[in-house]
């Protein structure tokens, strides 16, 4: 446990990296490139979908840890991006393994001061009353409006049709417009 | 400002928030992390959920809850409807739970009628496709849900609030004798005799995570890494996949697992007490080998003193101390099973302390009636010696 809090700091050990860390075959750059280019969106959707952003980083790195040790394969899928949010959706909304990453994120910030941005007001509300809807449902709505995905995108990622995903939308704007005082506007709909 | 907009917005904002992070950063943290754990073997949280377990406080789910109002506290009158309909929600789910064939639809279909056309409810009740998959993997692992009485703890202008605690077992951990896993609560809210609003609330400090479905994880994925494929429905396995072929396997593997557990508990409680008994001949023979006058003890296996030879107890002691030294190592030696693990690193500290000439501290169990009381199953009796005396 200590060495592996240790390994959680920021401020590191000491201890040198490993050379071969990478899976065999794995593509260094090119994972770290994709990590460069999609954590901070990773980060995004994880708040979106916990509510705490010290949360979210763990989240979002625990999805990432899940795409390296597999990179040989996840590298050759037509979309990369979308099999890393998928893991990084359902972490988020899985409640045995969230708690798991949520006590690591307490850990690891006990052992590094960080600034935490918050959402404002409005927004926290938003997500708020997203994150009471059925998981499928919450899920659906951050693919779209968090990653900007269409409904093909998000019934692949999601591994579902796409007229599930439509359903599942059009029950969520209904049921956000309802207790937000928000009207919908039919020509948005996907 | 049409939901859409706003919707549009809440993602800008969610973007905002994640612009201090630094990537360069975290990927090396990455990389180190992905070292640790191949050097250790170990998979995503079992030192996580430890530490959870020794200091964290229980986890606030309020975010899960239906509204961000506060509650107020219950008062009189209790509103014996909305009580009675989330009891009868409870009891049409108990029913769907043992339901099959012909008569499961139809129980499914009863849970959903205590629900609001537009409840928020929790996970696998957003439809009764979703209902019926969980109710099938509840099966294949014996899932078992024990729900106390419910309390009217509020009520606003949305509706009454009512609590259900329950515990419950998991991953056949009542087969393995571990559970059940407490201070878990249904959370309701309840308006017009429909429930508006259900949570299902679970509390991770209590051992599920770290006894049952972390321990497992482990296993299938390393055993069959295959079926663990099918079995889960994402890479990181934390959400079991709603097929037959995968419930079939939940069955399979938990049954195997848990026969497994078993087996391994009752080798180790065995080699515990093959170890022990010997420790027991060897003192004996030593306190015979040094000319000290010994007797029965009424109830027990080991020796005492005869009355008048007081002036041997210091020899006796230091012999069953430095005997029991030796058997704590010599135990230690294998690492016991996850389903007993706790017990016996519990009663491997029980034991060290009674190798330690020091009082009792407040709030400490006396070795020796740790060993003889919760302990005395783990095949560890014949260790406790006659050394309580000194504590």
């Amino acid at each position: 446990m200590t060495s592996r809090t240790r390994a959680a700091d920021a401020g590191g050990d000491g201890r040198p990296l490993e050379k071969d860390a990478l899976v065999p075959g794995a593509d260094a750059k090119s994972f770290d490139a994709f990590y460069a280019r999609e954590y901070r969106s990773l980060v995004a959707l994880a708040h979106a979908l916990t509510g705490s952003r010290s949360h979210a980083e763990d989240i979002a790195q625990e999805a990432m840890l899940a795409a390296y040790r597999r990179w040989d394969g996840v590298a050759l899928l037509d979309a990369p991006a979308g099999w890393v949010r998928r893991v990084c959706a359902n972490i988020s909304t899985s409640f045995v393994r969230r708690r798991v990453v949520e006590a690591r994120a307490a850990v690891r910030l006990r052992n590094r001061r960080t600034e935490v941005t918050e959402l404002e007001d409005d927004d926290a509300e938003f997500w708020s009353v997203v994150r009471r809807l059925p998981r499928r449902q919450l899920q659906c709505v951050a693919l779209r409006y968090v990653c900007g995905y269409t409904v093909a995108e998000i019934a692949n990622v999601l591994g579902c049709a796409d007229g599930t995903v439509k359903a599942h939308l059009a029950r969520a704007r209904s049921t956000l417009a309802q207790r937000l005082g928000e009207p919908i506007d039919e020509e948005a709909a996907p | 400002m049409s939901i859409d907009i706003r919707a549009s917005r809440a993602a800008h904002g969610a973007h905002e928030s994640a612009g201090p992070v630094d990537p360069a950063a975290r990927l090396t943290d990455l990389r180190r992390e992905a070292a640790d754990r191949r050097r250790a073997g170990a998979v995503l949280a079992a030192a996580i959920v430890a530490v959870v377990i020794a200091g964290s406080a229980w986890y606030a789910t309020a975010h899960r809850l239906a509204s961000d109002q506060p509650v107020e506290p219950a008062r009189p009158p209790v509103d014996t409807t909305a009580v009675r309909t989330t009891e009868d929600f409870l009891g049409a789910l108990r029913d769907a739970r043992t339901a099959s064939g012909e008569q499961l639809d139809p129980a499914v279909d009863r849970v959903f009628s205590y629900l609001a056309d537009d409840a928020l409810v929790t996970e696998s009740f957003g439809s009764p496709e979703e209902l019926r998959w969980s109710l099938a993997w509840e099966r294949a692992t014996a899932w078992r849900e024990m729900v106390d009485a419910c309390v009217q703890t509020g009520s606003d202008a949305a509706g009454t609030v009512i609590e259900c605690p329950f515990t419950f077992h998991g991953i056949r951990s009542e087969e393995m004798g571990l559970g059940p896993f407490r201070d878990n609560n249904w959370r309701f809210r309840v308006r017009d005799e429909k429930i508006t609003d259900a949570q299902w609330n679970f509390n991770i400090d209590t051992g599920f995570s770290s006894q049952m479905w972390e321990p497992f994880e482990r296993w299938v994925s390393t055993t069959y890494p295959d079926d663990a494929a099918v079995m889960y429905n994402d890479a990181s396995h934390t959400h079991s996949r709603s097929t037959t072929e995968a419930s079939a396997l939940w069955e399979r593997r938990t049954r195997e697992y848990a026969a497994q557990e078993i087996a391994s508990r009752e080798d180790y409680r065995a080699r515990a007490d093959a170890i022990c008994t010997s420790a027991h001949a060897r003192l004996n023979a030593e306190l015979a080998a040094a000319g000290m006058a010994l007797q029965p003890i009424p109830g027990r296996t080991d020796l005492d003193l005869v009355p008048g030879r007081e002036q041997d107890w210091p020899a006796y002691e230091e012999s069953a101390r430095g005997i029991l030294a030796e058997t704590v190592v010599e135990l230690r030696a294998v690492d016991p099973p996850n389903v007993v693990r706790t017990d016996y690193l519990n009663a491997y500290s029980a034991l060290v302390r009674g190798t330690q000439n020091e009082p009792i501290q407040p709030g400490t169990e006396s070795w020796a009636n740790y060993i003889d009381g919760p302990a005395h199953d783990l095949g560890l009796n014949h260790c406790t010696f006659n050394i309580r005396r000194s504590g």
